[in-house]
């Protein structure tokens, strides 16, 4: 068999798989014929297949829309609800059920503005998440982890940092504290 | 040795319809593209597994008939059997029942998974979406566990189709080397 004289780029084939390709015919034409070509778009068809798995499974953490965290939850996702304001602390839990946790971080955010999360597991180092994705309109942020993730953690306190970065430098837009407990110890 | 191009199986197998070894090759070569295919317009493992019957079927049919005219564009034949045969909702189990009698035997002998390449390791996928930024991650779920197009995902997230495309591109190509990586 002949090697690709002309593999199709990544963007292409990922325009196609996604029905986005103004010229998908063409494309098949090529696919149908080239074996190097076809098993670049297998791999993107079985990345696509695993992704849906590991987030119907709550194997990722996330930062999610509104309407995504709705929709795993119309699939059958078991997902555990907090939420904070900024300035404020709440307890919070993983159930022995619960595929993933989510905390709904609420704020005032500026358009255009870049936002930041950094994540502060004392005593352990903490993590910058930067240019998360905000829901503007609710004035919010929802962080999901999953509950296999949390689930062996001891009682210890999580201090988050929402950092907002625009033109004009970094400011605070608010500081959160959830204070972790096991299931084991009773539920929040 | 060099492998036979597609042609040359094509035209092993009108001119010995009982050439069963090429017959099994262009099964073993064809199956994962129509697949492909199927996953790409039906959206369902199962009703692609069955096109990949279907149009191996017609095909082989059509091969030994010497009714592929020009053996040079069999892959224009497997597609437009393809497309044909997803367009038309008219297949009969009866004649499904009657080409699996006559080519059963030669479909299970290529011994090809179709989804062979395709398995990917849990962890692994986990391990290299964990890597992408928190924005890269919430697209490539948004695209394919939501199935949401670029558009939708820009008005969700409150910027662009271009900027979603760039991440969605950027994701996808950092995934694909982080899943090559040894």
């Amino acid at each position: 068999m002949s090697e690709c004289a002309a593999p199709i780029p990544l963007a292409s084939v990922v325009d196609y798989w996604l029905g986005e390709h103004p010229e998908a015919g063409e494309l098949e034409e090529h696919l149908m014929a080239c074996a190097t070509c076809s098993a670049t778009v297998e791999r993107l068809a079985a990345i696509a297949g695993g992704v849906r798995k590991l987030v119907s499974r709550g194997r990722l953490p996330l930062v999610l829309t509104p309407t995504l965290l709705a929709r795993l939850e119309e699939d059958g996702v078991r997902i555990r609800h907090h939420r904070v304001d900024p300035g404020g602390r709440t307890a919070c839990t993983v159930g022995p059920e619960d595929d993933l946790v989510s905390v709904c971080l609420t704020g005032s955010f500026r358009p255009g503005e870049r936002v930041d999360v950094m994540i502060a597991d004392a005593p352990a180092v903490s993590r910058r998440l930067e240019d998360v994705p905000v829901d503007r309109e609710r004035g919010q942020i929802i962080l999901v982890e999953p509950g296999s993730t949390i689930r062996p953690l001891p009682a210890h306190m999580v201090t988050i940092v929402v950092r907002g970065v625009g033109d004009e430098g970094e400011r605070t837009i608010g500081e959160y504290t959830l204070e972790h407990r096991p299931w084991a110890d009773g539920p929040d | 040795m060099a492998e036979p191009e597609d042609h040359e199986l094509a035209r092993r197998i009108a001119a010995a319809p009982g050439d069963k070894e090429a017959e099994v090759e262009i099964v073993r070569r064809f199956t994962p593209r129509i697949r492909l295919y199927g996953l790409r317009h039906l959206r369902d493992e199962q009703a692609a597994l069955d096109l990949v019957q279907e149009v191996l079927m017609t095909t082989l049919v059509a091969l030994r008939d010497g009714r592929v005219k020009d053996p040079d564009r069999l892959p224009s034949f497997v597609l437009g059997t393809c497309r044909l045969t997803v367009t038309n909702q008219r297949r009969t189990e009866y004649r499904r029942i009657r080409l699996l009698a006559e080519f059963g035997h030669t479909l299970g002998e290529a011994s090809c998974d179709p989804g062979r390449h395709a398995a990917l390791d849990d962890d692994r996928l986990a391990q290299c979406m964990e890597r992408l930024s928190a924005r890269e991650r919430a697209v490539v779920v948004l695209t394919f566990y939501a199935e949401r197009t670029a558009e939708e995902i820009a008005r969700e997230l409150g910027t662009s189709r271009g900027n979603v495309r760039v991440v969605r591109h950027r994701a996808l190509a950092r995934l694909h080397e982080c899943l090559e990586a040894p």
